[in-house]
């Protein structure tokens, strides 16, 4: 319990955290969710788009005389072009199609006799994905056209493969520092979300217990309004710890093998503990939401909306700030949330500051705190008419 | 049967009538997740109108000056140089869509006669950054290509006529936005159905926390009727939302803002489709909702376990969300929460065939009365229990 809770409130935050942990059904639930919803999302992906997802084929629909451009469309890479007849290409790419391709009559002939031939490129504006595709046929295309030129040449007696530079391919993303960028990235956003669930958890354990008539017990007993707060709050993050140490080790485990593997056992003890600190930061906001939340929430109804707000706040932050493409800026590390999300991703990927991280962790415990004051004046409003009415 | 569970289905809807904040904030869910929705297609669309124009940034890094003169060939006005220290460095780190790095007097080892290497850095997960790779393959093959075609000129040699390529951007009419708007939809119902199955567990299970649930167990009504009466009575405030949210979407894609295109007709026609599923998946949720409430210890409890059996929703939602055209066929008509999703989506696209209709609407009611039933049997143990007592 934290050492700023007096004798009374921490009889409060025991209690709550012993019912709590006598709800074992719940408490299952709590633990068990979270992973299974990462699973079933992991689980469709994977069957629907396979394994590497980076992979995943461009589906070009393909419009027009098939028969004769066979050989043409053969060049594509079976490997990474999905190819579609379809009688309307525009059509094709409206319901998903990632280009649609309007080949001329007789392309193989024309081709083969080395006449002009023209092939409509149809797709949508603005779609990188589209765009890359795009560049990656009219590169299949052209390179079939300079083997062409180069046998030419060849014909003509010029050696056609001298002084020309070559490009060397080389996929960041595969490389160690790229494979720890993307770790650096996934443990925060596994971390946020499950924080982001225990806001619904920890609000409707308030409103259930303040139907049951246990706060008004609670708030007719001798404990400052700021303490019963803090009580009801640290015992929501006792909880919430408790329900997400599945996701908390799984996290955990992924973080430390991949730096102990990459970096050794000091970077990993550096990259475990970052973890469990950040996780208890990003649950201390949270459950200082569900405090908020449910203090306030008269229905299910009104947790089950403020919980939606807060969860896609926090996807969010998990997809802009731990899996965006952009760092975010450093000066950011004092802004609750993002601050500890993006300072322990820089530290998981080997390139954050300390100082920041510190920074990042501390405004958002102060987040919390300041949540948690605000709750407690709400307390003290239902305190005095209780009172009041005694 | 029929009386006693529409007494119970009046009584239970008048209680969470009374609520006003119950019914109001299930009001309020949908509008916030139809705004939340049309809002980030907007965005969206002004996103990628900004995506289309923008050149990508190349970090160039190694010997820039030695190599002036290859620059300029492939240089094009969808490539942007920057000389940069580590190009590996900007492009791991997003600075950069893709790198460079050039050997040492890459212009004079090309006039030597030589076959230089230069290396070039993307990110295979960006697909900005793989474009921004093939547009510099394009661009060193016309390079090369220029290269050629000056010696076989020299030569007196015609080249033969390459392939080209023209571009058409694909403007999506009203009968286009809907193959994407459908899949969306129906994603959307199925996760929807979250907050019914939430709400109705919690007044269901809220009866343990107010010890109502006693009273109700003794009255001298069949236990079908109080399971089948309760989810009758939930389905008008817990699907509020559901049904609200759904119903703003189709009126919204008629909204030149969501640039959808649809017309008043058309608008009706996706009404007409969609709210009938969303109605059917509301039941089904709400019926799941009762039993979580049933087995539930409490209010608290209950939506814990709704929120367990919330999963197939959930998963259903990611297939739609992942992969739009997974599923057809009338294996899905008569699975439960597949069925009506399919149905709206199928609708949604003009596919919706009576044959479909009817048996999507006969295994919804079956699957509903099977989940009431597994309701009731638990309630009936209950109530002998309290009547032993």
């Amino acid at each position: 319990m934290p050492a700023g809770l007096d004798r009374g409130a921490r009889a409060v935050a025991a209690q709550e955290v012993r019912d709590g942990l006598r709800g074992r059904r719940q408490l299952a639930i709590r633990a068990v969710l979270p992973v299974l919803l990462f699973a079933v999302v992991l689980v469709t992906a994977i069957a629907t788009r396979g394994v590497d997802q980076t992979e995943e084929p461009y589906r070009v629909a393909v419009e027009g005389d098939l028969s004769g451009a066979r050989e043409a469309l053969a060049l594509l890479p079976a490997d990474a072009v999905i190819i579609e007849p379809v009688d309307d290409a525009a059509v094709a790419v409206a319901g998903g199609a990632t280009i649609g391709l309007v080949v001329p009559d007789g392309l193989d002939a024309a081709r083969a006799r080395g006449e002009p031939a023209v092939i409509e490129i149809q797709r949508s504006v603005g779609a990188s994905r589209a765009r890359a595709a795009t560049s990656l046929v009219v590169g299949v295309f052209g390179d079939a056209d300079l083997a062409m030129v180069k046998a030419s040449a060849r014909d003509a007696g010029i050696d056609a493969n001298v002084g020309v530079a070559a490009f060397d391919q080389v996929d960041v993303q595969l490389t160690e520092r790229g494979t720890r960028e993307l770790s650096g990235g996934l443990a925060p956003a596994l971390l946020t979300l499950q924080a982001a669930l225990l806001v619904s958890a920890s609000a409707t354990q308030l409103l259930s217990r303040q139907r049951r008539g246990l706060l008004t017990a609670q708030l007719l007993l001798p404990v400052s309004r700021w303490q019963l707060s803090l009580a009801k709050g640290a015992a929501s993050l006792v909880l919430g710890m408790v329900a997400g140490a599945p996701v908390l080790v799984v996290v955990l485990g992924i973080v430390g093998v991949i730096n102990a593997t990459r970096s050794g056992v000091v970077a990993a003890l550096v990259g475990v503990l970052a973890c469990v600190v950040a996780s208890l930061a990003l649950s201390a906001l949270a459950a200082a939401l569900g405090l908020a939340v449910g203090v306030r929430a008269r229905s299910q109804e009104q947790i089950s909306l403020a919980s939606m707000v807060v969860v896609v706040g926090f996807a969010v932050v998990a997809a802009v700030v731990a899996l965006g493409e952009h760092r975010v800026f450093e000066v950011l590390a004092v802004v609750p949330l993002v601050g500890v999300v993006s300072t322990l991703r820089d530290v998981l990927a080997g390139e954050g500051s300390v100082v920041l991280f510190v920074v990042g962790v501390a405004s958002t415990l102060l987040a919390a705190a300041a949540i948690v004051w605000r709750t407690s004046r709400h307390v003290d409003a239902e305190r005095l008419v209780l009172r009041s009415a005694g | 049967m029929w009386r006693q569970s529409r007494l119970v289905a009046g009584v239970v809807a008048r209680n969470l009538g009374r609520r006003r904040a119950t019914w109001s904030t299930t009001l309020l869910t949908g509008v916030v997740v139809a705004v939340l929705v049309v809002g980030s297609a907007f965005v969206t669309t002004r996103v990628r109108q900004r995506i289309e124009v923008r050149p990508y940034g190349v970090a160039v890094a190694g010997d820039v000056a030695g190599a002036e003169a290859f620059l300029t060939s492939i240089d094009g006005p969808l490539l942007v140089f920057s000389t940069v220290d580590d190009a590996n460095t900007e492009v791991a780190a997003s600075e950069a869509a893709a790198g460079l790095v050039l050997p040492d007097d890459l212009d004079g080892r090309i006039a030597r006669g030589e076959d230089p290497e230069v290396s070039v850095f993307y990110r295979s997960r960006s697909e900005q950054s793989v474009a921004a790779r093939n547009e510099l393959l394009l661009a060193l093959q016309g390079q090369q290509r220029q290269v050629v075609l000056g010696d076989l000129a020299g030569a007196g040699v015609d080249p033969p006529e390459p392939t080209t390529f023209t571009f058409a951007e694909v403007t999506t009419d009203a009968a286009g936005n809907r193959l994407s708007l459908a899949p969306m939809l129906a994603a959307l119902a199925a996760l929807l159905c979250l907050g019914v199955v939430t709400s109705a567990a919690a007044a269901a299970g809220g009866g343990r926390d107010d010890r109502s649930i006693e009273g109700t167990l003794v009255l001298p009504l069949r236990r079908g009727a109080l399971t089948a009466g309760t989810v009758a009575g939930v389905v008008p405030v817990a699907g509020l939302g559901l049904l609200a949210a759904v119903a703003l979407l189709c009126v919204a894609s008629a909204l030149p803002l969501a640039g959808l295109h649809q017309s008043g007709a058309d608008v009706a026609r996706l009404l007409a489709v969609c709210l009938p599923g969303a109605l059917l998946l509301a039941v089904l949720a709400a019926a799941v909702g009762t039993l979580a409430g049933v087995l539930g210890a409490g209010s608290e409890d209950a939506v814990s376990i709704g929120d367990l059996l919330s999963v197939p929703f959930v998963a259903v939602a990611a297939l739609y969300f992942l992969a739009p055209d997974a599923v057809s066929g009338p294996v899905a008509w008569v699975l439960p929460i597949l069925g009506p999703v399919t149905a709206m989506r199928d609708g949604v696209l003009g596919t919706l065939t009576v044959v479909e209709a009817v048996v999507v609407v006969v295994s919804g009611v079956g699957w509903i009365a099977a989940v009431v039933a597994l309701a009731t049997a638990r309630i009936a143990d209950e109530r002998r229990v309290l009547r032993t007592g």
